[in-house]
């Protein structure tokens, strides 16, 4: 293989490194977008909904691209829902105390 | 090769196992941080729903241009992350570095904007206390969480730059090899920072605008 | 290529005792070998031990009169606070997890070391400087709101160092955290050839479900702490209840750690007992497979228990119904574990040496702690007897009864693995009946005082709670011979103890197939697996041969 040859493949190796992030990055400016515009708009509880989803989504696309859980053994994964479910286990039994209250 | 530094350390039978290794320990320390940053979410979620017209009183007060700005910094940061960490993998050095030295670049400009928003609260009197702006005191809660949720973040976004920049500059003086898992841990650090702060921007910025 | 090609290490040739590695002390405050790290951590708890055994020594004399002897309210009041921190935070969490987890944990699986060998060290570094820094601020400047740093007391009212003791407990609390990522990576990524879950002995899951709780429920404890000091040092409100803040909230954030750290402290214990029934009765562990599951259901049921310690707190009449269903559902495991351990002994061929006595002892004072436990979840009889001698009898029954007798057992069972001498076998089962003779005499006349009424953390009673307090007192006695006994003839056995061989108790596992004590490398080659733990009885063959 010649030297150009080589250099012309890493090139592409390097382009083919950038699509997925910045896609990625794109999305997530486009999704800031919404979350900061929709919060000027009167939409009474759906304003905190909207963007608690929207802040979700943006979690996920993060969490699964850049961090690549989507790629990642099981092993890995656990861990990450392993937070999750012991965060929605403290605000479950405690939520539930202040609700009844 | 062989006069390169260990990528290989003890007690790891392979490089592979050790990567996964150190991913699946760096994953461990997300959970925790999760957890600890519960506690804050639960309190505030807790409050607001205890003062809802309290909370968004004192919501309308922050600066919603430099949370947003920041924000897009940070995202922009983890995309050069993102990249460093892939690059790191093949072998593409100048690359990986050059992406590490704007994501350290951008992390520092969050922090500037975050100091002049401080800078810009503090004038307004906004810090709880005898001299605090705002009534009703439940107020003074919302502020409360808001200096202690972005203190804490901030005191994060500090140790990524330290870690990153110890890190970039051990690379680049060959001290540990490109390949080293470190790259792929702190970036799954930094990603952490940067979600966390996904969700403090409704919760701190994004209230009570309408 | 570049480089990430597997290449393998170099085959390291068998070296030296791990405790011949070094001699200076530098080459111990430098080491990685995990083994060494145990030590370092077994010399500093036991350490921090006695320390907080003396300030409870302090607080059990001068209870001996009802006006109190030599203390005011306020040394009084620091001195269990002082109690409280050290024994929680500085011995009972890290006990049995930090020194043999640390010891034994790679060498159960077939492992050279943890997985992180010099995160392990790290966290033996931020363990003792948190530790000392602040047992020094509450000596110094003194404590008073007891371990609990209950708002707003503590953030309000109290006077002295809290903020500079919680700091403390804060870095204590990274390295817990630090141990537990470790524990659990190296659980699952270094295991031997062979060695599958179901070949893991009851200690190494015992660990591993420890570590998941140490590192799930810690860095609540970190934020419930640090925004206590907050609230302390720059007036900020977040539990204040001037502005409208919830106290009770401190109360949730605290008890989502400290009911979960008390499995912390329980779990490794469990552990311990297994190996040790299994080796003394030899016998394999009745119901292994359920053993496994109830460690587990334990490391997660337990984060779920929590509001019983708020009964009488203000909590939702329909929130402790919900907790108290749930501190009724954990105990079923832990039932499920005594019912299996005593089916081990039965028909077992027992030999009574000191482990054994120790487990025994654990085995009784554990289940009475456990059952007093069940009184403690039932909301009506814990509003009687919230804050008073009932509840801390019940706790330093898991606690000391526990956890402590276990810590001994486990002392006693591999002491010769890790020293690689031999201890007086006499002295050391005297020093066992001692221990549960003296635990006895000092906690049950607590439950007795605390069901009629008196409550904790006072130093002035009424007369007729004097002859309870009394024998109290004269059980701490017996029980203090029975801490310092084994430094004694441990301390002897080191000098003068015989060479203990590789399995002197002719056990099962893979850390007794190797040298005592061990080389730095652990084993002479990486073990192959072929068979689960506790192969004990006739047919019992070696678990593994190296390959």
């Amino acid at each position: 293989m010649s030297s150009t040859d080589s250099t012309q493949s890493r090139r592409q190796e390097a382009f083919q490194l950038w699509k997925l992030p910045v896609a990625i990055w794109a999305a997530l400016l486009i999704l800031l977008a919404i979350t900061v515009g929709s919060a000027y708009i009167p939409l009474g509880t759906f304003n905190i909904a909207i963007n608690l989803a929207v802040a979700c989504i943006k979690a996920t696309l993060i969490a699964l691209f850049f961090m690549k859980l989507s790629r990642s053994s099981s092993l890995l994964r656990l861990a990450a829902v392993a937070g999750l479910f012991w965060f929605i286990l403290m605000f479950l039994l405690t939520g539930g105390d202040y609700l009844t209250r | 090769m062989s006069d390169a530094p260990a990528l290989l350390h003890e007690p790891w039978p392979s490089v592979e196992r050790q990567r996964e290794g150190v991913s699946f320990g760096l994953w461990l320390f997300i959970a925790t941080e999760i957890l600890f940053f519960s506690g804050l979410f639960l309190g505030y979620t807790l409050y607001r729903n205890l003062y809802p017209d309290a909370f968004k009183i004192a919501a309308r007060e922050t600066e919603v241009f430099f949370g947003t700005l920041n924000t897009a910094i940070l995202m922009t940061s983890s995309l050069t992350m993102a990249v460093a960490a892939r690059g790191a993998t093949r072998g593409f050095r100048k690359m990986t570095l050059w992406c590490l030295a704007v994501t350290i670049t951008l992390g520092c400009t969050f922090l500037l904007c975050k100091g002049l928003e401080y800078h810009d609260d503090i004038d307004n009197r906004l810090v709880p206390g005898p001299d605090f702006k705002l009534k009703p005191p439940e107020t003074q809660i919302f502020w409360a969480f808001y200096w202690v949720m972005t203190g804490i973040h901030a005191v994060h976004v500090t140790v990524g730059i330290g870690v990153v920049t110890t890190v970039t500059l051990l690379i680049y003086r060959r001290r540990i090899p490109l390949a080293t898992a470190a790259v792929e841990a702190m970036a799954l650090y930094w990603h952490l920072v940067d979600v966390i702060w996904i969700f403090l921007l409704p919760l701190l910025y994004l209230m009570g605008r309408s | 290529m570049t480089d990430i090609t597997v290449d393998r290490l170099p085959e390291t040739k068998i070296g030296e005792s791990y405790l011949d590695e070094g001699h200076s002390l530098a080459s111990w405050l430098t080491t990685t070998d995990h083994k060494r790290i145990g030590i370092l951590y077994a010399l500093s708890i036991t350490a921090f031990f006695f320390i907080g055994g003396a300030a409870i020594g302090l607080v059990r004399l001068e209870l001996l009169e009802p006006h109190g002897l030599f203390l005011t309210d306020e040394e009084y009041n620091r001195l269990f606070t002082l109690h409280g921190i050290i024994m929680v935070w500085f011995f009972l969490v890290p006990s049995i997890p930090t020194t043999f987890g640390n010891f034994l944990l790679p060498m159960m699986i077939g492992a050279k070391d943890v997985a992180f060998p010099r995160l392990n060290l790290m966290s033996w570094y931020l363990f003792v400087i948190g530790a000392t820094f602040t047992i020094i601020t509450i000596i110094a400047g003194g404590v008073d709101t007891g371990w609990t740093f209950y708002t707003p007391l503590s953030t309000l009212y109290a006077n002295g160092n809290v903020i500079a003791a919680a700091a403390g407990v804060f870095v204590v609390g990274f390295s817990s955290i630090a141990t537990g990522i470790n524990f659990i990576a190296t659980t699952h990524m270094l295991r031997a050839p062979g060695m599958t879950w179901t070949r893991l002995p009851l200690f190494v899951w015992a660990i591993y479900a420890t570590s998941v709780v140490m590192i799930l429920a810690t860095p609540v404890l970190a934020m419930s702490l640090l925004l206590v000091s907050v609230e302390r040092w720059f007036g900020v409100p977040i539990f204040n209840p001037n502005n409208g803040g919830d106290p009770l909230l401190f109360q949730h954030l605290f008890w989502f750690y400290s009911h979960p750290a008390v499995y912390i402290m329980i779990l490794p214990a469990m552990g311990v007992i297994s190996e040790v029934f299994a080796c003394f009765a030899r016998r394999k562990v009745f119901g292994y497979t359920a053993m496994v599951y109830s460690l587990m259901s334990i490391a997660v049921i337990g984060f779920m228990v929590w509001g019983h310690h708020m009964f009488v707190a203000g909590q939702s009449p329909y929130a402790n119904l919900v907790f108290s269903f749930l501190s009724f559902v954990v105990a079923v495991p832990s039932a499920i574990k005594v019912f299996n351990w005593v089916a081990t002994l039965y028909g077992g061929q027992i030999v009574f040496k000191a482990p054994m006595l120790y487990a025994m002892g654990f085995l009784g004072l554990f289940t009475v702690g456990g059952l007093t436990g069940l009184f403690l979840a039932s909301v009506p009889i814990d509003i009687h007897v919230t804050d008073t001698y009932f509840v801390v009898a019940h706790f330093h029954f898991i606690m000391v009864g526990g956890s402590v007798s276990a810590f001994f057992a486990a002392l006693h069972f591999w002491w010769p693995k890790i020293t690689g001498r031999l201890y007086p076998d006499y002295w050391a089962r005297f020093g066992a009946i001692t221990m549960f003779l003296g635990f006895n005499a000092t906690f049950l006349p607590q439950f007795v005082m605390g069901y009629e009424g008196m409550p904790r953390r006072y130093h002035v009673y009424p007369e007729q709670f004097q002859v309870y307090h009394v024998i109290s007192t004269a059980g701490t006695v017996l029980l203090a011979v029975a801490y310092i006994l084994p430094l004694l003839y441990l301390g002897w056995s080191l000098l003068y103890g015989n060479r203990a061989d590789r399995n002197p108790w002719h056990a099962a596992g893979l850390e007794w197939e190797t040298l005592s004590p061990p080389p730095k490398e652990n084993f002479e080659r990486t073990p192959t697996v072929t068979s689960g733990p506790y192969s004990y009885g006739e047919d019992a063959e070696p678990q593994a041969h190296t390959a």
